[in-house]
């Protein structure tokens, strides 16, 4: 049987069904691509259009379901690695998962992205570009794709890039105006150093280079915190990998905004936000009420106990004017 | 709560936090060594009340100095956090040194994680609320 499959706005194909196994196998298509075979009507998504097994037949007793392509399998043509069972369709991707990661790859049928976890496929600068493209402005299919296992490694890599380069922009016109302006707010605290724009000079070269370091430490703690968030907030429904990959991948678009200038941070700052509770939704599979309540909940707290003691304030003030009249 | 030696792929969340924590506080120790500026707090600048961390800094740069009875009155939550992070580092170094099976929890009923979950959200406010009766 020969299928056609939709990669972008190009048809594909023709390839048969053990083809079509490894394209999923490899993360090039998933279980959302609309495929298309002689006999039907429409395109369709491949989980609609083959359902079951190899060939579209019903999934015989016995078979066994492919950690990694979601295909139904025969026993003999499994094996099992930590416990899971894969396919030998799936051979390609566990070697390219356990060289590049370490671990086995995603265990998640229809999850392979996003683009940069298939940068050797797409290109270094393609797949960063498609990354930041995919979590800004469709994060909802962007995070519904990704893997939720995989390592660190690859998402932090991304987080560390694009924060950098943006961090360095916003770096450079904060130093610009301020050395500029002479006002040396990068000086330390109460002391007058003899060269204050040398002193300024030097505190902006020095966070610069710092940068990628504090970048991996506050990835870590903010995502610590978001995980502990998600556990009082009953959302933690995947596992911190899990968590910290969502917030690579969603901070460090954003991220990437830090390069328009001027207002980019402040850009950077909501939109990474907005990113990150779609992400967590779909991440988590929870509602986006609970993801935002998580993300938020210190925020939200601080909020409403600020809003607590203005009206308080403001109904203090009025009782003490009634009283006077 | 079992103790058992990692799994192929998993994550080593000993390694991890040991690393993040230790750069975390050098980072800490080095920032206020310089005496670089801190941020004000939002909160409390439109307030006039504490937030839930305010004074943690402050509990960080006594701790620094040893002065502990300063350090734990002035945000309690915090350093008991300092105490904690202090003691899983020394587990994770122990445990990484010799190779020793991990303290995991695979599976903790609903029961307990209601009550820890409450525990937790009560004592976050208990110490808020000190905070802002001590008008730090």
């Amino acid at each position: 049987m020969n299928w056609y499959y939709a990669l972008g706005d190009q048809r594909q194909g023709p390839v048969s069904d053990s083809e079509l196994d490894a394209l999923i196998a490899s993360g090039k298509i998933n279980e959302n691509t609309l495929v298309w075979k002689e006999g039907m009507a429409n395109w369709q998504p491949l989980k609609d259009a083959r359902p079951s097994g190899p060939g579209g037949e019903a999934v015989p007793p016995g078979w066994i379901r492919c950690t990694a392509t979601g295909r139904y399998f025969p026993p003999e043509e499994i094996v099992y690695l930590d416990g899971k069972p894969y396919s030998a369709a799936a051979k390609e991707r566990v070697l390219q998962g356990v060289m590049q990661t370490g671990a086995l790859p995603g265990t998640e049928m229809g999850r392979n992205g996003p683009p940069w976890e298939n940068r050797d496929q797409l290109g270094f600068f393609p797949a960063i570009w498609q990354t930041v493209k995919g979590c800004l402005t469709e994060p909802a299919a962007t995070f519904a794709n990704m893997r939720r296992e995989g390592g660190l490694g690859a998402p932090l890599g991304y987080l560390v890039l694009t924060t950098w380069a943006g961090g360095l922009v916003t770096l450079l016109f904060q130093a610009v105006l301020q050395l500029g302006l002479g006002t040396h707010s990068a000086t330390p605290q109460n002391q007058n150093l003899p060269f204050p724009v040398a002193w300024g000079a030097g505190f902006y070269i020095g966070w610069g280079l710092l940068m990628p370091v504090a970048v991996v430490i506050s990835s870590f703690i903010t995502s610590g915190l978001m995980h502990l968030s998600l556990m009082i907030c009953q959302g933690a429904k995947q596992p911190f990998e899990t968590t910290y990959r969502t917030y690579c991948y969603a901070s460090g678009s954003a991220a990437a905004l830090q390069l328009i200038p001027i207002c980019g941070a402040y850009v950077s700052g909501i939109w990474g936000l907005v990113s990150l509770c779609i992400g967590i939704s779909k991440t988590h599979e929870i509602t986006t009420g609970r993801a935002v309540l998580a993300v938020l909940l210190p925020t939200i707290v601080c909020c409403l106990i600020g809003v607590f003691v203005a009206v308080a304030a403001i109904g203090a003030v009025a009782a003490a004017q009634g009283a006077h009249h | 709560m079992t103790w058992r030696r990692l799994r192929p792929g998993e994550l080593d969340h000993e390694a991890i936090w040991l690393a993040v924590s230790i750069g975390a506080l050098a980072g800490a120790w080095l920032w206020l060594y310089l005496r670089l500026p801190i941020p004000p707090c939002t909160f409390h600048r439109m307030t006039g009340f504490a937030c839930p961390t305010c004074g943690a800094t402050r509990t960080l740069r006594y701790s620094f100095h040893r002065d502990w009875w300063a350090a734990a009155g002035t945000n309690p939550l915090a350093f008991l956090s300092y105490g904690g992070v202090v003691l899983y580092d020394l587990y994770a170094a122990i445990v990484l040194a010799f190779r020793l099976p991990r303290l995991r929890f695979d599976a903790i009923p609903k029961r307990i994680g209601n009550i820890v979950r409450c525990t937790t959200i009560g004592v976050i406010l208990a110490n808020w609320a000190w905070l802002v009766w001590a008008k730090l």
